[in-house]
């Protein structure tokens, strides 16, 4: 009888054995693969961080590109405008003095004396020939 | 025996056409034409043109001038008493046009030798196109002005 009992015990044992055996095969093979995907998710992630990096890098470099652009165009606007309110009191100043030597010649022309307006260098003697003394 | 000669003061003198230096101006009023600086000018001269009892002035020596720009004024005995006042139009700046007047009176001191009386008056002229200043006239001068101006306008001996 004891026999057979240890004999049973014996076979459970065996058996028991060989079943952990097989799960923990199955364990390292789950861990075999957690841990390449875990390398795998480790490479992605690096060349992930590379990228941004790279990214991060190429951002600045076009924000300091845009940055100079959108100063020389600042510059260039300025310029224009600067260029254009000049050329714009050029004109003005030159139609003014166009209507002033037009309003003199006729004043000049309705004139009884015909001598030329007072300018600043004018003399006494010019001075008297225009006012007649 | 010593003989006197005396120059009665009913000598009269004569006036004859030609031009006459200018001396000794001065204001007889407010120069407020700023006219005395124009006749205290060494070079200064005017022209004087003599016809019957009438002489006619031209101040600024100009040729060509119109009638309208020479006073005038009558040879009494040897007072030169104004006749025709002269009134033109000049022009200023910027189309001003300016209305100037002026008269001559005075005496006859010698032979073509004068002591006289320049009125002058200046202002805007009604039909001015443009606004006219002071600076249009001469310096520190508000329009309208006037001055009143003598000095003496005597030929010189080799043109007598």
């Amino acid at each position: 009888m004891k026999l057979a009992i240890a004999a049973i015990s014996a076979a459970l044992l065996a058996g028991c054995s060989q079943q952990a055996t097989a799960d923990l095969a199955v364990c390292k093979s789950d861990l075999a693969r957690a841990q390449s995907d875990l390398a795998t998710a480790k490479t992605a992630q690096t060349a992930a961080e590379q990228k941004a990096t790279g990214l991060e890098q190429q951002v600045a470099t076009l924000n300091t590109e845009l940055t100079q652009v959108q100063g020389q165009a600042t510059d260039a606007v300025k310029a224009a405008e600067e260029k254009a309110a000049h050329a714009k009191a050029g004109a003005k100043k030159a139609t003014k003095e166009a209507a002033l030597q037009k309003a003199e010649a006729e004043a000049q022309q309705k004139a009884d004396i015909k001598a030329p307006p007072p300018t600043k260098n004018e003399t006494t003697q010019q001075r008297g020939k225009r006012l007649g003394l | 025996m010593v003989l006197v000669a005396c120059s009665g003061s009913n000598d009269k003198f004569t006036i004859s056409t030609g031009t006459y230096n200018v001396s000794g101006a001065t204001a007889t009023s407010a120069d407020g034409c700023d006219a005395l600086s124009i006749f205290t000018d060494p070079a200064k001269a005017i022209d004087i043109a003599v016809s019957g009892t009438t002489a006619t002035f031209n101040l600024s020596q100009t040729a060509n001038p119109p009638s309208n720009a020479l006073p005038t004024a009558t040879i009494n005995g040897n007072a030169l008493d104004s006749l025709a006042q002269a009134s033109f139009t000049s022009a200023g700046t910027g189309g001003c046009l300016l209305r100037i007047k002026n008269s001559i009176s005075g005496e006859l001191t010698a032979n073509d030798d004068t002591a006289l009386t320049l009125t002058v008056e200046v202002s805007q002229d009604a039909g001015s196109p443009a606004t006219c200043s002071g600076s249009d006239v001469g310096t520190n001068v508000t329009l309208p002005c006037q001055s009143g101006i003598h000095f003496l306008a005597k030929k010189p001996a080799a043109t007598q």
